[in-house]
Protein backbone atom coordinates (compact mmCIF):
# COMPACT_ATOMS: atom_id res chain seq x y z
CA UNK A 1 0.00 0.00 0.00
CA UNK A 2 1.46 3.33 -1.06
CA UNK A 3 0.19 6.62 0.27
CA UNK A 4 -0.61 9.51 -2.02
CA UNK A 5 1.33 12.78 -1.52
CA UNK A 6 -1.70 14.36 0.09
CA UNK A 7 -2.21 11.49 2.54
CA UNK A 8 1.48 11.46 3.29
CA UNK A 9 1.61 15.14 4.12
CA UNK A 10 -1.53 14.90 6.26
CA UNK A 11 -0.15 12.03 8.30
CA UNK A 12 3.26 13.68 8.58
CA UNK A 13 1.77 16.94 9.84
CA UNK A 14 -0.37 15.22 12.43
CA UNK A 15 2.57 13.14 13.69
CA UNK A 16 4.99 16.04 13.86
CA UNK A 17 2.66 18.39 15.72
CA UNK A 18 3.26 18.90 19.46
CA UNK A 19 0.02 17.03 20.23
CA UNK A 20 0.92 13.85 18.38
CA UNK A 21 -2.10 12.50 16.51
CA UNK A 22 -1.42 8.98 15.29
CA UNK A 23 -3.40 7.42 12.49
CA UNK A 24 -5.09 4.94 14.81
CA UNK A 25 -5.44 7.47 17.66
CA UNK A 26 -2.91 5.72 19.85
CA UNK A 27 -0.74 7.51 22.37
CA UNK A 28 2.95 7.79 21.38
CA UNK A 29 3.76 5.17 24.02
CA UNK A 30 1.00 2.76 23.10
CA UNK A 31 1.34 -0.56 21.27
CA UNK A 32 -1.23 -1.99 18.92
CA UNK A 33 -3.30 -4.78 20.44
CA UNK A 34 -1.55 -8.13 20.73
CA UNK A 35 -2.80 -11.52 21.77
CA UNK A 36 -0.62 -14.26 23.14
CA UNK A 37 -0.73 -17.69 24.73
CA UNK A 38 2.03 -19.76 26.24
CA UNK A 39 3.22 -23.35 26.68
CA UNK A 40 0.90 -25.07 24.25
CA UNK A 41 3.41 -27.22 22.35
CA UNK A 42 3.65 -30.62 24.02
CA UNK A 43 6.97 -31.49 22.38
CA UNK A 44 8.80 -28.33 23.46
CA UNK A 45 10.16 -27.15 26.77
CA UNK A 46 8.60 -23.76 26.29
CA UNK A 47 6.45 -22.18 23.62
CA UNK A 48 4.45 -19.11 22.81
CA UNK A 49 2.07 -17.92 20.16
CA UNK A 50 1.67 -14.20 19.63
CA UNK A 51 -0.36 -12.41 17.00
CA UNK A 52 -1.23 -8.88 16.02
CA UNK A 53 -4.34 -7.33 14.57
CA UNK A 54 -2.69 -6.88 11.18
CA UNK A 55 -2.38 -10.60 10.59
CA UNK A 56 1.17 -11.36 11.70
CA UNK A 57 1.36 -14.53 13.71
CA UNK A 58 4.47 -15.86 15.36
CA UNK A 59 4.97 -19.23 17.01
CA UNK A 60 8.07 -19.71 19.12
CA UNK A 61 9.36 -22.94 20.56
CA UNK A 62 12.21 -23.47 22.99
CA UNK A 63 13.89 -26.85 23.14
CA UNK A 64 16.74 -27.59 25.49
CA UNK A 65 19.61 -30.00 24.98
CA UNK A 66 22.54 -30.86 27.21
CA UNK A 67 25.86 -29.83 25.74
CA UNK A 68 29.42 -30.17 26.96
CA UNK A 69 31.05 -26.88 26.17
CA UNK A 70 32.63 -23.77 27.55
CA UNK A 71 31.68 -21.58 24.62
CA UNK A 72 28.93 -19.28 25.81
CA UNK A 73 28.24 -18.05 22.28
CA UNK A 74 26.80 -21.32 21.10
CA UNK A 75 24.39 -21.83 23.96
CA UNK A 76 21.52 -20.08 22.23
CA UNK A 77 20.58 -20.85 18.66
CA UNK A 78 17.79 -18.86 17.08
CA UNK A 79 16.22 -20.04 13.87
CA UNK A 80 13.59 -17.96 12.07
CA UNK A 81 11.32 -19.45 9.45
CA UNK A 82 9.03 -17.12 7.55
CA UNK A 83 6.20 -18.47 5.44
CA UNK A 84 6.83 -17.81 1.79
CA UNK A 85 10.48 -16.84 2.25
CA UNK A 86 13.57 -18.90 1.65
CA UNK A 87 15.55 -20.00 4.69
CA UNK A 88 18.55 -17.99 3.53
CA UNK A 89 16.57 -14.86 2.65
CA UNK A 90 17.81 -11.56 4.03
CA UNK A 91 14.76 -11.17 6.21
CA UNK A 92 15.18 -14.54 7.97
CA UNK A 93 18.91 -14.12 8.47
CA UNK A 94 18.73 -10.55 9.75
CA UNK A 95 15.91 -11.26 12.16
CA UNK A 96 17.60 -14.33 13.59
CA UNK A 97 20.99 -12.64 13.93
CA UNK A 98 19.54 -9.59 15.69
CA UNK A 99 17.61 -11.84 18.08
CA UNK A 100 20.56 -14.13 18.76
CA UNK A 101 22.80 -11.19 19.52
CA UNK A 102 20.29 -9.51 21.77
CA UNK A 103 19.70 -12.70 23.76
CA UNK A 104 23.32 -13.82 24.00
CA UNK A 105 24.66 -10.37 24.94
CA UNK A 106 22.46 -10.11 28.00
CA UNK A 107 22.38 -13.76 28.93
CA UNK A 108 22.72 -14.76 32.56
CA UNK A 109 24.84 -17.88 32.11
CA UNK A 110 24.03 -19.31 35.49
CA UNK A 111 20.49 -20.09 34.25
CA UNK A 112 21.88 -22.44 31.62
CA UNK A 113 24.66 -23.90 33.72
CA UNK A 114 24.25 -27.51 34.81
CA UNK A 115 27.71 -28.37 36.07
CA UNK A 116 31.15 -26.97 35.48
CA UNK A 117 31.37 -28.74 32.15
CA UNK A 118 27.79 -29.16 31.03
CA UNK A 119 25.39 -26.47 29.91
CA UNK A 120 21.92 -26.41 28.47
CA UNK A 121 21.84 -25.43 24.85
CA UNK A 122 18.61 -23.70 23.87
CA UNK A 123 17.16 -24.01 20.39
CA UNK A 124 14.71 -21.22 19.78
CA UNK A 125 12.68 -21.87 16.64
CA UNK A 126 10.42 -19.13 15.40
CA UNK A 127 7.80 -19.62 12.72
CA UNK A 128 6.06 -16.63 11.18
CA UNK A 129 2.84 -18.10 9.88
CA UNK A 130 1.77 -15.42 7.47
CA UNK A 131 3.10 -12.20 6.06
CA UNK A 132 0.39 -9.87 4.78
CA UNK A 133 0.99 -9.05 1.11
CA UNK A 134 1.20 -5.36 2.00
CA UNK A 135 4.36 -6.07 3.94
CA UNK A 136 6.21 -8.29 1.60
CA UNK A 137 8.13 -5.69 -0.34
CA UNK A 138 8.59 -3.14 2.40
CA UNK A 139 11.35 -2.56 4.90
CA UNK A 140 8.58 -2.36 7.45
CA UNK A 141 8.36 -6.14 7.65
CA UNK A 142 11.72 -6.53 9.36
CA UNK A 143 11.01 -3.92 11.99
CA UNK A 144 7.55 -5.12 12.82
CA UNK A 145 8.94 -8.64 13.03
CA UNK A 146 11.80 -7.65 15.33
CA UNK A 147 9.61 -6.45 18.14
CA UNK A 148 7.01 -9.19 17.67
CA UNK A 149 9.54 -12.04 17.61
CA UNK A 150 11.44 -10.64 20.59
CA UNK A 151 8.22 -10.67 22.59
CA UNK A 152 7.58 -14.21 21.35
CA UNK A 153 11.05 -15.26 22.56
CA UNK A 154 10.50 -13.54 25.89
CA UNK A 155 7.24 -15.39 26.48
CA UNK A 156 8.61 -18.73 25.32
CA UNK A 157 11.70 -18.42 27.53
CA UNK A 158 9.59 -17.36 30.49
CA UNK A 159 7.36 -20.40 30.07
CA UNK A 160 10.24 -22.83 29.57
CA UNK A 161 10.30 -25.72 32.01
CA UNK A 162 13.19 -28.11 32.42
CA UNK A 163 13.47 -31.47 34.17
CA UNK A 164 14.91 -31.45 37.67
CA UNK A 165 18.64 -32.12 37.87
CA UNK A 166 19.30 -34.86 40.42
CA UNK A 167 23.04 -35.35 40.00
CA UNK A 168 25.56 -33.10 41.69
CA UNK A 169 26.42 -29.73 40.19
CA UNK A 170 30.05 -30.07 41.06
CA UNK A 171 32.06 -32.23 38.67
CA UNK A 172 35.45 -30.61 39.02
CA UNK A 173 37.06 -33.78 40.35
CA UNK A 174 34.77 -36.56 39.28
CA UNK A 175 33.70 -36.85 35.70
CA UNK A 176 29.94 -37.09 35.91
CA UNK A 177 27.21 -36.78 33.33
CA UNK A 178 24.16 -34.88 34.52
CA UNK A 179 21.11 -37.02 35.26
CA UNK A 180 17.57 -35.79 35.52
CA UNK A 181 14.46 -36.70 37.42
CA UNK A 182 11.90 -38.71 35.46
CA UNK A 183 9.06 -36.97 37.22
CA UNK A 184 7.79 -34.17 35.04
CA UNK A 185 5.75 -32.84 37.95
CA UNK A 186 8.92 -31.72 39.67
CA UNK A 187 10.22 -29.66 36.76
CA UNK A 188 11.87 -26.31 37.32
CA UNK A 189 11.47 -23.01 35.52
CA UNK A 190 14.36 -21.98 33.30
CA UNK A 191 13.94 -18.48 34.69
CA UNK A 192 12.71 -18.79 38.28
CA UNK A 193 10.00 -16.38 39.38
CA UNK A 194 12.33 -14.59 41.80
CA UNK A 195 15.21 -14.35 39.33
CA UNK A 196 16.75 -11.00 38.48
CA UNK A 197 17.30 -12.02 34.90
CA UNK A 198 14.83 -11.27 32.13
CA UNK A 199 15.36 -11.96 28.43
CA UNK A 200 15.92 -8.91 26.26
CA UNK A 201 12.95 -7.20 24.68
CA UNK A 202 13.48 -5.17 21.51
CA UNK A 203 11.53 -2.00 20.85
CA UNK A 204 11.23 -0.22 17.55
CA UNK A 205 10.86 3.52 17.98
CA UNK A 206 10.00 5.81 15.09
CA UNK A 207 11.30 9.36 15.00
CA UNK A 208 9.48 12.17 13.30
CA UNK A 209 10.46 15.78 13.92
CA UNK A 210 10.91 16.07 17.68
CA UNK A 211 8.42 13.33 18.40
CA UNK A 212 9.04 9.66 19.12
CA UNK A 213 6.50 6.88 18.60
CA UNK A 214 6.66 3.29 19.71
CA UNK A 215 5.51 0.46 17.41
CA UNK A 216 4.87 2.51 14.25
CA UNK A 217 2.21 1.10 11.94
CA UNK A 218 2.57 0.54 8.22
CA UNK A 219 1.04 3.94 7.35
CA UNK A 220 3.15 5.75 9.90
CA UNK A 221 6.44 4.26 8.86
CA UNK A 222 6.00 5.65 5.37
CA UNK A 223 6.31 9.21 6.65
CA UNK A 224 8.78 8.69 9.52
CA UNK A 225 12.15 10.35 9.27
CA UNK A 226 14.14 7.78 11.16
CA UNK A 227 13.94 4.96 13.63
CA UNK A 228 15.91 3.29 16.39
CA UNK A 229 15.85 -0.23 17.72
CA UNK A 230 16.41 -0.37 21.48
CA UNK A 231 16.94 -3.37 23.73
CA UNK A 232 15.47 -3.40 27.21
CA UNK A 233 16.02 -5.81 30.05
CA UNK A 234 15.27 -5.46 33.75
CA UNK A 235 14.87 -1.71 33.89
CA UNK A 236 18.02 -1.09 31.89
CA UNK A 237 18.67 -0.19 28.27
CA UNK A 238 20.86 -2.95 26.85
CA UNK A 239 22.46 -3.63 23.50
CA UNK A 240 21.57 -3.70 20.65
CA UNK A 241 20.95 -0.02 20.23
CA UNK A 242 20.91 0.65 16.57
CA UNK A 243 19.64 3.14 14.11
CA UNK A 244 17.32 1.70 11.51
CA UNK A 245 16.07 3.19 8.29
CA UNK A 246 12.36 3.06 8.86
CA UNK A 247 11.59 5.68 6.29
CA UNK A 248 10.96 4.82 2.68
CA UNK A 249 11.29 8.46 1.61
CA UNK A 250 14.43 10.60 1.92
CA UNK A 251 14.46 10.94 5.68
CA UNK A 252 16.25 13.77 7.38
CA UNK A 253 18.85 14.31 10.05
CA UNK A 254 18.01 13.43 13.61
CA UNK A 255 18.61 15.56 16.63
CA UNK A 256 20.52 13.66 19.29
CA UNK A 257 18.05 14.92 21.87
CA UNK A 258 15.31 13.07 20.01
CA UNK A 259 17.30 9.85 20.16
CA UNK A 260 17.63 10.23 23.94
CA UNK A 261 13.94 10.99 24.09
CA UNK A 262 13.26 7.69 22.32
CA UNK A 263 15.53 5.78 24.69
CA UNK A 264 13.85 7.41 27.67
CA UNK A 265 10.48 6.36 26.35
CA UNK A 266 11.62 2.73 26.08
CA UNK A 267 12.93 2.88 29.65
CA UNK A 268 9.53 4.16 30.67
CA UNK A 269 7.35 1.61 28.89
CA UNK A 270 9.73 -1.37 29.06
CA UNK A 271 8.71 -2.27 32.59
CA UNK A 272 5.03 -2.10 31.74
CA UNK A 273 5.47 -4.36 28.73
CA UNK A 274 7.52 -6.83 30.77
CA UNK A 275 4.86 -6.92 33.44
CA UNK A 276 2.09 -7.49 30.89
CA UNK A 277 4.03 -10.33 29.25
CA UNK A 278 4.82 -11.89 32.64
CA UNK A 279 1.11 -12.00 33.39
CA UNK A 280 0.50 -13.93 30.17
CA UNK A 281 3.38 -16.31 30.89
CA UNK A 282 2.00 -17.11 34.33
CA UNK A 283 -1.47 -17.90 33.04
CA UNK A 284 -2.55 -21.50 33.07
CA UNK A 285 -2.54 -23.15 29.66
CA UNK A 286 -5.88 -23.03 27.89
CA UNK A 287 -8.41 -25.79 27.38
CA UNK A 288 -7.29 -27.01 24.02
CA UNK A 289 -3.91 -28.05 25.15
CA UNK A 290 -5.10 -29.81 28.25
CA UNK A 291 -6.18 -32.44 25.77
CA UNK A 292 -2.54 -33.40 25.23
CA UNK B 1 3.59 -31.74 -9.84
CA UNK B 2 1.59 -34.44 -11.47
CA UNK B 3 1.07 -33.22 -15.03
CA UNK B 4 -1.07 -36.10 -16.27
CA UNK B 5 -3.63 -35.38 -13.65
CA UNK B 6 -3.64 -31.64 -14.32
CA UNK B 7 -4.30 -32.18 -18.02
CA UNK B 8 -7.32 -34.38 -17.32
CA UNK B 9 -8.71 -31.74 -14.97
CA UNK B 10 -8.31 -29.15 -17.70
CA UNK B 11 -10.42 -31.26 -20.02
CA UNK B 12 -13.25 -31.49 -17.56
CA UNK B 13 -13.33 -27.86 -16.55
CA UNK B 14 -11.54 -25.21 -18.58
CA UNK B 15 -11.22 -22.63 -15.80
CA UNK B 16 -10.71 -25.03 -12.91
CA UNK B 17 -9.27 -23.39 -9.78
CA UNK B 18 -5.69 -24.03 -8.83
CA UNK B 19 -5.44 -25.74 -5.48
CA UNK B 20 -2.07 -25.52 -3.83
CA UNK B 21 -1.29 -27.30 -0.58
CA UNK B 22 1.90 -26.60 1.29
CA UNK B 23 2.93 -28.59 4.33
CA UNK B 24 5.35 -26.95 6.69
CA UNK B 25 7.26 -29.08 9.18
CA UNK B 26 9.16 -26.81 11.58
CA UNK B 27 12.14 -28.34 13.41
CA UNK B 28 10.41 -28.36 16.80
CA UNK B 29 7.42 -30.46 15.71
CA UNK B 30 8.86 -33.86 16.53
CA UNK B 31 10.27 -34.98 19.87
CA UNK B 32 13.87 -34.84 18.65
CA UNK B 33 14.68 -31.50 17.06
CA UNK B 34 15.39 -32.08 13.40
CA UNK B 35 15.49 -29.62 10.57
CA UNK B 36 13.78 -30.60 7.34
CA UNK B 37 14.70 -29.01 4.05
CA UNK B 38 11.97 -26.89 2.51
CA UNK B 39 11.63 -29.12 -0.55
CA UNK B 40 11.36 -32.29 1.49
CA UNK B 41 10.28 -35.12 -0.81
CA UNK B 42 8.07 -36.83 1.70
CA UNK B 43 6.07 -33.68 2.38
CA UNK B 44 5.78 -32.89 -1.33
CA UNK B 45 4.38 -36.39 -1.85
CA UNK B 46 1.82 -35.95 0.89
CA UNK B 47 0.72 -32.61 -0.47
CA UNK B 48 0.13 -34.16 -3.91
CA UNK B 49 -2.00 -36.91 -2.36
CA UNK B 50 -4.00 -34.32 -0.43
CA UNK B 51 -4.35 -32.16 -3.51
CA UNK B 52 -5.85 -35.03 -5.48
CA UNK B 53 -8.18 -35.81 -2.63
CA UNK B 54 -9.48 -32.28 -2.24
CA UNK B 55 -9.83 -31.63 -5.95
CA UNK B 56 -12.57 -34.25 -5.81
CA UNK B 57 -14.17 -32.72 -2.72
CA UNK B 58 -14.25 -28.99 -3.45
CA UNK B 59 -17.07 -27.85 -5.74
CA UNK B 60 -14.66 -26.73 -8.42
CA UNK B 61 -17.29 -25.14 -10.64
CA UNK B 62 -17.84 -22.45 -7.97
CA UNK B 63 -14.22 -21.32 -8.02
CA UNK B 64 -13.35 -20.93 -11.67
CA UNK B 65 -10.21 -18.93 -12.36
CA UNK B 66 -9.19 -18.68 -8.73
CA UNK B 67 -6.40 -19.98 -6.55
CA UNK B 68 -7.04 -21.77 -3.28
CA UNK B 69 -3.91 -21.76 -1.17
CA UNK B 70 -3.72 -24.07 1.81
CA UNK B 71 -0.80 -23.97 4.23
CA UNK B 72 -0.49 -26.59 6.93
CA UNK B 73 1.96 -26.07 9.78
CA UNK B 74 2.68 -29.09 11.92
CA UNK B 75 3.09 -27.97 15.50
CA UNK B 76 3.52 -31.31 17.19
CA UNK B 77 3.94 -34.59 15.46
CA UNK B 78 2.96 -37.93 16.91
CA UNK B 79 1.80 -40.18 14.10
CA UNK B 80 -0.98 -39.98 11.56
CA UNK B 81 0.57 -37.14 9.60
CA UNK B 82 -1.47 -37.52 6.43
CA UNK B 83 -4.73 -38.18 8.29
CA UNK B 84 -4.34 -35.16 10.55
CA UNK B 85 -3.43 -32.91 7.63
CA UNK B 86 -6.53 -34.11 5.77
CA UNK B 87 -8.83 -33.46 8.73
CA UNK B 88 -7.38 -30.05 9.44
CA UNK B 89 -7.63 -29.02 5.78
CA UNK B 90 -11.30 -30.06 5.74
CA UNK B 91 -11.98 -27.90 8.78
CA UNK B 92 -9.97 -24.99 7.41
CA UNK B 93 -11.80 -25.09 4.08
CA UNK B 94 -15.15 -25.08 5.90
CA UNK B 95 -13.96 -22.19 8.04
CA UNK B 96 -12.97 -20.31 4.90
CA UNK B 97 -16.47 -20.84 3.53
CA UNK B 98 -15.35 -22.90 0.54
CA UNK B 99 -18.11 -25.17 -0.65
CA UNK B 100 -17.40 -28.88 -0.30
CA UNK B 101 -19.55 -31.81 -1.30
CA UNK B 102 -19.04 -33.29 2.14
CA UNK B 103 -16.53 -33.68 4.93
CA UNK B 104 -13.43 -35.71 4.22
CA UNK B 105 -12.18 -37.37 7.36
CA UNK B 106 -9.11 -39.54 7.53
CA UNK B 107 -7.59 -41.89 10.04
CA UNK B 108 -4.78 -44.44 10.21
CA UNK B 109 -5.47 -48.10 10.95
CA UNK B 110 -2.69 -50.51 11.80
CA UNK B 111 -2.53 -54.21 12.40
CA UNK B 112 -0.81 -56.04 15.22
CA UNK B 113 -1.03 -59.81 14.84
CA UNK B 114 -4.80 -60.32 14.54
CA UNK B 115 -5.89 -57.04 16.09
CA UNK B 116 -6.73 -53.95 14.10
CA UNK B 117 -5.71 -50.70 15.79
CA UNK B 118 -7.12 -47.27 15.11
CA UNK B 119 -5.05 -44.05 15.03
CA UNK B 120 -1.45 -45.13 15.63
CA UNK B 121 1.11 -42.91 17.32
CA UNK B 122 4.61 -42.52 15.91
CA UNK B 123 6.10 -45.36 17.97
CA UNK B 124 3.43 -47.74 16.72
CA UNK B 125 3.79 -46.45 13.19
CA UNK B 126 7.47 -47.30 13.23
CA UNK B 127 6.83 -50.97 14.02
CA UNK B 128 3.43 -51.90 12.63
CA UNK B 129 1.97 -52.04 9.15
CA UNK B 130 -0.66 -49.41 8.67
CA UNK B 131 -2.90 -47.83 6.13
CA UNK B 132 -4.34 -44.31 5.94
CA UNK B 133 -7.86 -43.95 4.64
CA UNK B 134 -10.06 -40.93 4.03
CA UNK B 135 -13.83 -41.21 3.84
CA UNK B 136 -16.36 -38.84 2.27
CA UNK B 137 -19.02 -37.83 4.78
CA UNK B 138 -21.18 -40.65 6.13
CA UNK B 139 -20.76 -42.79 3.04
CA UNK B 140 -18.48 -45.75 2.51
CA UNK B 141 -16.70 -43.95 -0.32
CA UNK B 142 -12.96 -43.77 0.09
CA UNK B 143 -11.44 -40.55 -1.18
CA UNK B 144 -7.94 -41.13 0.02
CA UNK B 145 -5.94 -44.24 0.65
CA UNK B 146 -2.27 -44.68 1.30
CA UNK B 147 -0.50 -47.85 2.21
CA UNK B 148 3.26 -48.02 2.33
CA UNK B 149 3.73 -51.30 4.21
CA UNK B 150 3.04 -54.94 3.55
CA UNK B 151 -0.37 -56.04 4.72
CA UNK B 152 -1.92 -59.50 4.71
CA UNK B 153 -4.59 -59.28 2.02
CA UNK B 154 -7.25 -61.13 4.02
CA UNK B 155 -7.03 -58.54 6.79
CA UNK B 156 -7.33 -55.47 4.59
CA UNK B 157 -11.10 -55.53 4.51
CA UNK B 158 -11.36 -55.63 8.31
CA UNK B 159 -8.90 -52.78 8.60
CA UNK B 160 -10.78 -50.64 6.12
CA UNK B 161 -14.14 -51.25 7.76
CA UNK B 162 -12.71 -50.30 11.16
CA UNK B 163 -11.19 -47.20 9.55
CA UNK B 164 -14.49 -46.21 8.01
CA UNK B 165 -16.20 -46.49 11.38
CA UNK B 166 -13.48 -44.31 12.90
CA UNK B 167 -13.91 -41.77 10.13
CA UNK B 168 -17.65 -41.60 10.68
CA UNK B 169 -17.12 -40.88 14.36
CA UNK B 170 -14.55 -38.23 13.46
CA UNK B 171 -17.01 -36.65 11.07
CA UNK B 172 -19.57 -36.41 13.86
CA UNK B 173 -17.06 -34.73 16.15
CA UNK B 174 -15.91 -32.31 13.46
CA UNK B 175 -19.49 -31.50 12.54
CA UNK B 176 -20.29 -30.71 16.17
CA UNK B 177 -17.29 -28.39 16.42
CA UNK B 178 -18.12 -26.63 13.16
CA UNK B 179 -21.68 -26.03 14.33
CA UNK B 180 -20.54 -24.83 17.72
CA UNK B 181 -18.15 -22.32 16.17
CA UNK B 182 -20.78 -21.30 13.63
CA UNK B 183 -23.44 -20.61 16.26
CA UNK B 184 -20.89 -18.71 18.29
CA UNK B 185 -19.99 -16.53 15.30
CA UNK B 186 -23.63 -15.90 14.48
CA UNK B 187 -24.47 -14.89 18.03
CA UNK B 188 -21.61 -12.37 17.96
CA UNK B 189 -22.87 -10.82 14.74
CA UNK B 190 -26.33 -10.02 16.06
Amino acid sequence: MTLSPAERSYIYDSLVSPQVARTDSRKPTQFRPLKATCSFLPNSNGSSRIFTADGLECITSVKAKVLRTKDIGELIKVDVDIQGQRDDSDLCLTTSSILTRSLVDNLDHSTLKLTDKYYYQLFIDIVILSLPTDFQMSSYTLYSLISLTSMGCYLALKSTRLPLLISTTNDKEVEEEPTFSDDWESCTDLIPKDSEYNPTLLFVVGIVGNNVLVDPSLEEQQVLEHGICVGYSNGKIVPPLESITLSTVGGGGVNKKTIFKGIDMVRQIGGVVEKALDLIAEQEPEDFERAF
Amino acid sequence: MDTTYASSAVKALPDAPVLSILINHPPFASMERKKRPRNDRRLAELSIILKRCFEKTIMLQNYARSVIEVTVTILSFDGGLLATCCNSITLALIDAGISLYDYVTAVTVGIYDQTALLDLNSLEEADLSFITIGVVGDSDKLNLILCEDRLPLDRVERLISLGIEGCHRLKQLMNETVREVGTDLLSKKQ
